[in-house]
């Protein structure tokens, strides 16, 4: 029979809030910041697998570029006074990013390396949202060059208005693939909806490119301020989302086969 | 221990497993069935890639959907259509695939080698991948599943596009590794799993038909196996009336294996049933229909 007095003491409140404190924070799984979050990634993978398409990435960013500069040097002769620049930058502004951002899924696709990619610790899509997060930087500041350029060639060309414009744009795309990632589940579905963005601007521009000049140029610059805050606001947090999803839960909007 | 604990899951309305409850330690486990039986589909869900309709997959009592990339890490997949990036060769692959499997550059590149000699490609290593055979690609599969040193490993269709010297190695290769994870081999070609599975599990009806040792899966058989010989013009009649295991021709007459259920004849031979001769008569009624 155990002695009464052989057993330990009964700890004190405070002691057993300690234990209780200590036990809960060693237990919650604490939430990693964006910036933690790129950090592990960037430094576990390493940029030479993050953009293993490096060739296609250099590829794609130099016929932007060139796309870009004939747009640029052939404006003049191509276009009258009313040239609508501004439906132009619309519509071409987000076309690198969508091309970059897919570009790594359809690749997997056709390669069927889905699976495996998809079965490790970091998986396809949480190296898709650093890419994405990567991409628009690098569109954005494309994009800014190419306007700074337009602005120095043509004299009635608002160099704010285009900015404001190209930045809304690439944001409000970038905030449409990231959602279209995450909830639509096949990747014809996700490409004809990406596409569908693009044939709409298309559209608007060939339909009466006068009046989409006028639509774009009376929206006042604080209006496309208040877009560009909330879009880049609501695709930073999207971007965290999506990579604390696809770390802890796994599998996002996998369908079989 | 990893625990399968009631599930099911559905394609829409269709239903491809219903009720799967299953206990896995250290071990290989054949999952024997049929193309279609829904091998791939639970696979799928072991290795996170497929969300179950209903019930849950635990290992060491969590739910492995919550433990996300803690699960991830602890697992080696080997899937059904192993895909490849084309101009990678197997070194690369292997260097990349490391990298998002969380293992450290050094560590990978001590490892890289070893493996690639293990599965006999240590003169391919700097060879473009889109050059190798299915035999070929499919051992860098198995390299891969293997980098992480996995707790479970799991193989679907491992044998397929692999020569009878490479599936003896294989067998081997994973009768060793299975001493300390527990191996999981998805397949329909019976001889993969004979000899080195610890356990059986068979799937018919979308359920867990069996789940044991193979000599007690024989056992369901026993008595009812036997060999007879017959000329060649009574095989037919005999086909009609009992199940046809093998055949094969004598010394002019024809040998044939097969069940019966009724009881023996004097010239027939009381033989010992075998993993196939079970696989064989569990899925006849599939088999017949595919033959149809």
């Amino acid at each position: 029979m155990v002695d009464k007095h052989d057993q330990p003491p009964f700890p004190y409140e405070k002691s057993i809030e300690t234990e209780i404190t200590t036990i809960i924070s060693k237990g919650i799984v604490k939430e990693d910041s964006l910036k933690n979050l790129l950090s592990s990634l960037y430094k576990q993978i390493g940029i030479r697998f993050i953009m293993k398409d490096y060739k296609e990435i250099i590829t794609g960013v130099v016929l932007m570029a060139l796309f870009m500069y004939v747009l640029t040097a052939n404006g003049q002769t191509w276009y009258n006074n009313h040239t609508n620049y501004y439906g132009i930058i619309m519509l071409v502004s987000p076309i690198l990013y969508m091309f970059l951002s897919i570009f790594s899924f359809i690749q997997n696709k056709l390669n069927g390396t889905y699976e495996v990619e998809m079965s490790c610790k970091y998986n396809l899509f949480q190296m898709a949202a650093f890419r994405m997060l990567v991409f628009s930087i690098l569109c954005f500041l494309l994009n800014t060059i190419w306007i700074i350029s337009l602005a120095l060639k043509f004299s009635t060309f608002q160099f704010i208005q285009a900015f404001l414009i190209s930045t809304t744009s690439l944001l409000l795309f970038s905030l449409l693939f990231i959602y279209v990632l995450s909830t639509i589940k096949t990747l014809a579905a996700k490409v004809a909806i990406l596409f569908s963005w693009l044939g709409i601007h298309l559209f608007l521009f060939m339909l009466d490119s006068a009046i989409y000049y006028q639509l774009l140029e009376s929206i006042p610059w604080y209006l496309y301020g208040v877009i560009i805050c909330l879009s880049a606001y609501l695709y930073v947090k999207k971007i965290k989302n999506f990579m604390l999803q696809n770390k802890l839960r796994g599998v996002n909007g996998y369908v079989n086969g | 221990m990893l625990t399968v604990n009631n599930v099911s899951k559905k394609y829409g309305n269709d239903s491809v497993l219903e009720d799967i409850h299953l206990e896995f330690s250290n071990g290989v486990y054949g999952l024997l069935a049929p193309n279609g039986a829904g091998k791939t589909t639970l696979i799928k869900m072991l290795t996170t890639l497929l969300y179950p309709t209903k019930g849950e997959i635990l290992y060491d009592g969590q739910n492995i959907f919550s433990m996300g990339e803690n699960y991830r890490k602890l697992i080696g997949y080997l899937p059904q259509a192993f895909g490849y990036y084309k101009n990678y060769n197997p070194y690369q692959y292997l260097q990349y695939l490391a990298a998002l499997k969380g293992i450290s550059k050094q560590a990978a590149n001590e490892k890289i080698p070893k493996l690639l000699k293990h599965v006999a490609l240590e003169d391919a290593i700097k060879k473009k991948m889109r050059k190798f055979s299915g035999g070929m690609i499919q051992r860098v599969g198995i390299a891969q599943a293997m980098l992480n040193d996995p707790k479970i490993l799991i193989l679907d269709e491992p044998t397929a596009g692999l020569d009878p010297k490479e599936r003896v190695r294989f067998r081997n290769l994973l009768s060793d590794l299975a001493r300390d994870r527990i191996v999981i081999l998805s397949t329909h070609i019976v001889s993969d799993v004979e000899s080195i599975a610890n356990q059986i599990i068979m799937i018919k009806d979308k359920q867990v038909l069996f789940k044991d040792t193979i000599q007690a899966i024989c056992q369901k058989l026993n008595s009812k196996v036997y060999e007879t010989e017959m000329e060649f013009e009574q095989v037919s009649k005999f086909r009609e009336r009992y199940l046809s295991l093998s055949e094969r021709q004598e010394n002019g007459r024809m040998r044939i294996r097969f069940i019966s259920e009724e009881g023996a004849s004097s010239n027939w031979n009381q033989v010992s049933p075998t993993l196939e001769d079970v696989f064989l008569f569990e899925y006849r009624d599939l088999t017949l229909e595919q033959e149809q």
